[in-house]
This record gives structure tokens, C-alpha cells and sequence, in this order.
């Protein structure tokens, strides 16, 4: 299974220090080129490979943490979606409902990668909390993931646990994923999974 | 606000003791009388008052730590609800919902109870941590409450952080609240909320 983030700001950062932290080795890619990461991947070691656009969607699993908007052009720059999984870990802070057309925010997204596997995760915690050693109070850091797709969710859970995080699956997107979507009551909370 | 407490068993004895560390006065009761738990109301101190099953049902906030298949006989032991809350911390412990028409268990409960609002809480934590609010570093254990009236949701999430909780209100019965069912997502998860 190979990994790709797509996205430096905050969020993509916050994902990249997991993965290295974790000795997962991740692909990173904006829309500025390789070139605008140099100091962050030096930082974080070889574990973490900065690439262009283009290549990085060749990886099986694409995590998103651009801004909302952004998120149809990193999707049209790909002409098939079949088999892969897209991570949603993009949050919806300044969108407006106009802009959702009254969607759930993750089934828009899985609207414009039409054959992926869709899964809401990494999305609901400030990218401060997200950034810290999951390891925490005795305890491990939880982590919400939900999707559509059983098998993708399973997978991406583990992918959670091997970052460190203590994964919960909500189920389905529409169901138990509306708690971690767009002022969900598991956004942003703290939560310290223990024993 | 009056609380009562139905159920003596382990999840009624253990949310009594967390009434009683609170602060909080609580009348319990359950279907064998008053004498049978005397002993559980000494050993919990003053703010826990025995009553008989009929007059606990008179509390504002009638909480029904009971068997699941007791509710009934809870319900029928009086003859209206209105304007009480009643908070289901009862598990249907099976996988299907088929015996309950398909219903989550608790808007199956909110049947036998007509004109009450029925909130779910305190019934995805064993005993052991339920009576036990804080975690060992000194933060506060999660505990989720979800029903179809936002005000009693929020009433009862004002109570669960009175007995030293954090609630997190995770809105109606079969939407976030389907995530409490037997073996859901959310249940059994011994969960601690930090500061932001």
C-alpha cells in the first residue's frame, strides 16, 4: 500500500510528522512543486518524499488536506479514481451551505472522484493536536474514521492505528460520519482512548 | 431538579455512588422494595434517600438502570409521563432489532413512556468506570447522551457534568445516537477528554 499526502499547509505537515514518526513512508505533493517542501522534508527525514502533483496521485491511497475548494483541481488532475482510496481529511472551516448544495461535505468530495473509495479521517482534530505524539495519558490519541466503503474503512483504520491514534469507525458517512462532519459533535474534541 | 435512580444492580448501585461523591441527592428504588436496599443506601451516606418504587417515579428525572425487559413494568407502574425525563441507561443486548420493530432501543423504550423525553446515557460504561469519573491523570471520562428533545439532552448532558463527566451530545436516537446500540462504535470505549 503506498501513501500520498496531498497538501503542505498545516494539516499535511501535521500527517507527514505522523508518518515519519511512525517510519510509514509517505509521498507529499502541492500545487508548488517538490521544490516548496525542501526545508520540511528535511526535516522530517527520507521517510516522507516530496513529489510533483502528478506522480503523487499514482500512490493507492491520496490524502487530502487542502483547503475545500482545492479539492477539484487535485481531482481533475486525474482522469480515473477506479480502486484507489481518497482520504477526506479536509475541514470545512469559512464554507458555505450554498456551497455544499445541501451535501454532506464527504459525499461532495466523493462526487468529484468519481470509482474512488471515499474515507472521512485526520480531518476533525486542530492541526496542533494532530501534529502531537498520539501517545498520550496512558492512553492513545482517538481517531474517527468513517466511510461507505467497509473494507476501505477497515483499512484506513489500521492506518490510523500504525500512525499511532486510537481508531473508532463511525460508519457509514451519512449515518454515524455526520458526527465528524461539519459541526459534528466529534469535531475537535480531545479524546484519550484508555485501556 | 429531583433525581431516582431504578435499579440496584450493578449500574444503578455504581451511578448512586457517583450521585453520592457529587454532591447530588438521589432517591433509588427498585421492584423488591425498600428493604432490600438499605445496606447499599448506608453504605452510601445521607444524599441517597431509599424510597418505594412509586414514589421515586415522582422525580423529575427518572433514570432506569433496569434490565432492559423491566422498563415495562417500570412504565406501567404509573399512569402518565409528561414533563419527565426519563433516561434509558438500559442495553437491548441483542444484535437484531427485529424484536423491537426495527426501532433503536431506546425510541422502543419512549413507547411505554408516552409524554416523557426519554434521553440515552450512562449505559455504554461497565460499572467499574461508571463509578469512577476521573480518570487516573485527573481528566474527565466521556460520556455520550443522545435523544430527540434537544432540551433534555441538554439537561441531562448539564447532569452527566455534574457527576464529573464530559458529555458529548451526539443529537437524536437514530442518528448519532444509533453509534450507543449494543457493541456500536461508541460503546464500552473507555475514553478521556483532555483540554483543547
Amino acid at each position: 500500500m503506498t501513501y500520498c499526502i496531498i497538501g503542505s499547509g498545516n494539516v499535511g505537515t501535521a500527517l507527514a510528522r505522523q508518518f515519519a514518526r511512525s517510519g510509514i513512508t509517505v509521498g507529499i505533493a502541492n500545487t508548488h512543486g517538490p521544490d516548496s517542501m525542501a526545508s520540511l522534508v528535511k526535516e522530517l527525514g527520507e521517510k516522507v518524499i516530496p513529489l510533483p502533483l502528478q506522480e503523487a496521485l499514482a500512490a493507492d491511497v491520496i490524502i487530502l488536506a487542502v483547503p475545500f475548494r482545492a479539492h477539484t483541481t487535485v481531482a481533475a488532475a486525474l482522469s480515473s479514481w477506479a480502486g484507489k482510496v481518497v482520504v477526506d481529511a479536509m475541514n470545512t472551516y469559512g464554507v458555505s451551505p450554498e456551497e455544499l448544495k445541501g451535501q454532506d461535505f464527504t459525499n461532495l468530495v466523493a462526487a468529484a472522484f468519481p470509482g474512488a473509495k471515499l474515507v472521512k479521517t485526520l480531518n476533525q482534530l486542530p492541526a496542533k493536536l494532530l501534529a502531537q505524539e498520539p501517545a498520550q495519558n496512558g492512553g492513545r490519541r482517538v481517531m474517527f474514521v468513517s466511510s461507505n466503503d467497509e473494507g476501505a474503512e477497515a483499512s484506513m483504520g489500521q492506518l490510523v492505528a500504525d500512525l499511532g491514534f486510537a481508531p473508532i469507525l463511525l460508519g457509514k458517512v451519512s449515518e454515524g460520519g455526520k458526527l465528524i462532519d461539519k459541526d459534528g459533535a466529534l469535531i475537535l474534541q480531545n479524546i484519550i482512548k484508555q485501556g | 431538579m429531583t433525581y431516582a435512580i431504578i435499579g440496584t444492580g450493578n449500574l444503578g448501585a455504581a451511578l448512586a455512588r457517583r450521585f453520592a461523591r457529587s454532591g447530588i441527592a438521589v432517591t433509588v428504588a427498585n421492584t423488591r422494595g425498600p428493604d432490600s436496599i438499605l445496606e447499599l443506601a448506608k453504605d452510601l451516606g445521607s444524599l441517597v434517600t431509599v424510597a418505594n418504587l412509586q414514589d421515586a417515579l415522582d422525580a423529575d428525572v427518572v433514570i432506569l438502570a433496569v434490565p432492559f425487559a423491566a422498563h415495562r413494568t417500570i412504565a406501567q407502574a404509573r399512569n402518565h409521563w409528561e414533563g419527565q425525563t426519563v433516561i434509558d441507561a438500559m442495553n437491548f443486548r441483542e444484535e437484531s432489532l427485529a424484536p423491537l420493530g426495527g426501532l433503536q432501543s431506546s425510541d422502543f423504550v419512549a413507547r411505554s413512556f408516552p409524554g416523557a423525553k426519554v434521553v440515552k446515557t450512562f449505559n455504554q460504561l461497565p460499572a467499574a468506570l461508571l463509578a469512577s469519573a476521573l480518570a487516573g491523570d485527573g481528566s474527565h471520562r466521556v460520556m455520550f447522551v443522545a435523544g430527540n428533545h434537544d432540551e433534555a439532552n441538554t439537561e441531562v448532558a448539564s447532569l452527566v457534568a455534574s457527576l464529573g463527566f464530559a458529555p458529548i451530545v451526539l443529537g437524536k436516537i437514530a442518528e448519532g445516537g444509533r453509534l450507543l446500540r449494543y457493541r456500536g462504535p461508541l460503546v464500552l470505549q473507555n475514553l478521556v477528554k483532555l483540554g483543547s
